[in-house]
């Protein structure tokens, strides 16, 4: 009936920007992220990669409305650093600890069937 | 004498205050009556959820970094200790089923990969039912749904995704199956089971409606292949099918028929639940079973007994005594059934899971291998950190 469609919950519409950046205006070092077509997945493992930082103060995430399908994360961060270098940092880190897991899970795949 | 000593040690204070400006936290760490890693009960605290007999406690996950710099501790990761600590031990491997454990990682990428496997990893199933004849019970839409659920062996990653609503039906992105029953007067009933459903290697064989056949030319079909599926050389190796041929589609009785055609495409199960790959995919922390003190005689006999799963065993140790000890604590499903029974069997036994191991288990509906599912789902992941920071404006 009045249902969304269900790509909606996945495409980006044209026009809409995929990660916009806003800085906060009463906090020095503050900014929210939001990030279109994204939820607790990228979220959460967001959220957790921002905390190892020694220089961030405070980052969550959450996503305003089960009907937006958007996520908003929040970082505050010390005058070492900026929450733009912090959400930079902890993503290519991510990035790389994922390569690192692929290839750990491979070369266990391969020991495996060849063990056995 | 005196005046001189304190100018001395206050000069001594500032020259050592400046220091640590400039060292910042390696030069705290490095003083001598800073501890360097946490007392063992916090330690606990950190690394383990112990479950007692009314509740489980410490189930937070400390990942901030700065949780215990009051004692001095470092709790921030850094991607070289991550690579150090982390392990990939795979337990179990069937056609359709994975167990693997993964240690050193966080709750929130676990879960990650259990959402992703679930919901974003890519299939093929049966979207669109072309139904010529339904003379069946089964309605026409509760047929097109039960089809729509029935797992296609067919590589995913061969296709493309269908474009503009489903209009260009090409062999890039359709796969078509025929489905053509009879149950002939004065027969008894038939089941109708997946395996009568037919590959359509050169495309759909039923002519559109609208479109009036000229004379002499073949009538348009719902499908534009411009070659058969079968010629293509990566379905030689992949020939495509259903993953179970004994999936009840229908019951015929005498007279009745079914004739349909069944286009699948390519999806991901946030769409619809008929393209998640997986049947399950979960997680538990590994669970650690420890003997605070030692279980002897009747008592060794009395908690092996009480637990269902045999995580317990008993060892002689001489002397005509016997002695409790963990045998399979992988086993232990955390009944807690050992330590029920008073205050006493609390204190013998200790009940834990630990945070940052985590046994994973994919059962995979047979479109793709358990293990190549996982790398996927990886690769879905890698390729979403990739978007979020590139798309950064």
């Amino acid at each position: 009936m009045n249902a969304p469609d269900r790509y909606e919950r996945f495409v980006v519409p044209e026009g809409t920007k995929k990660v916009s950046y806003e800085r906060d205006t009463k906090i020095i070092n503050a900014a929210s992220f939001t990030i279109e077509r994204e939820e607790h997945t990228i979220g959460n493992i967001l959220r957790m990669q921002l905390h190892r930082d020694p220089n961030v103060l405070f980052a969550g995430y959450k996503l305003p409305h089960p009907l937006q399908y958007k996520i908003i994360v929040r970082i505050h961060t010390t005058s070492q650093s900026s929450p733009m270098q912090a959400y930079n940092q902890s993503v290519n880190d991510l990035d790389r600890e994922l390569d690192h897991l692929k290839s750990a899970f491979e070369a266990e795949m391969l020991k495996f069937s060849r063990d056995y | 004498m005196s005046s001189s000593s304190s100018s001395s040690s206050s000069s001594e204070d500032e020259s050592m205050s400046e220091q640590s400006n400039e060292l910042g936290l390696d030069f705290i760490l490095s003083l001598d009556n800073v501890p360097s890693k946490l007392p063992p009960h916090l330690e606990l605290f950190k690394t383990r959820v112990l479950c007692n007999n009314d509740a489980p406690v410490h189930t937070d996950t400390v990942q901030y970094s700065g949780a215990y710099a009051i004692m001095g501790v470092d709790n921030s990761v850094r991607l070289d200790s991550f690579c150090e600590n982390f392990k990939v031990e795979v337990k179990r491997l069937t056609d359709s089923d994975i167990e693997f454990d993964m240690i050193g990682i966080d709750p929130a990428i676990a879960n990650a990969f259990r959402r992703i496997l679930i919901a974003e990893v890519p299939t093929m199933a049966i979207e669109r039912v072309y139904i010529a004849n339904n003379t069946s019970v089964v309605q026409d839409e509760v047929l097109s749904h039960r089809l729509g659920l029935i797992p296609i062996r067919a590589d995913p990653r061969l296709f493309e995704y269908p474009e503009n609503a489903g209009d260009d039906k090409n062999e890039k992105n359709t796969i078509v199956f025929k489905l053509h029953v009879r149950c002939q007067v004065g027969q008894p009933r038939i089941t109708v089971k997946s395996d009568k459903l037919k590959w359509l290697p050169n495309g759909s064989e039923l002519p559109c409606e609208d479109v009036k056949p000229n004379a002499g030319s073949k009538p348009k079909t719902f499908t534009s292949f411009t070659c058969s599926q079968d010629s293509l050389p990566e379905f030689s190796n992949n020939s495509i099918g259903l993953t179970y041929s004994d999936i009840i589609l229908a019951k015929l009785g005498p007279g009745q028929e079914i004739e349909l055609e069944a286009h699948a495409v390519k999806g991901t199960g946030k769409t619809h639940a008929k393209w998640s790959p997986v049947a399950t995919t979960w997680y538990r922390m590994l669970p650690e079973v420890v003997l605070l003190k030692d279980v002897e005689d009747e008592l060794a006999e009395e908690l092996k007994n009480k637990c269902p799963v045999n995580v317990f065993d008993i060892e002689d140790i001489g002397k005509g005594k016997r002695r409790a000890k963990v045998a399979r604590p992988r086993d232990c499903t955390l009944c807690r059934e050992c330590i029920r029974g008073g205050k006493e069997w609390e204190d013998r036994v200790s009940l834990r899971r630990v945070k940052n191991h985590f046994i994973f288990t994919i059962e995979s509906t047979g479109a793709l291998p358990p293990e190549v599912l996982f790398t996927e789902a990886v690769k879905i992941l890698e390729d979403k950190c990739e978007r979020v920071i590139t798309e950064l404006s």
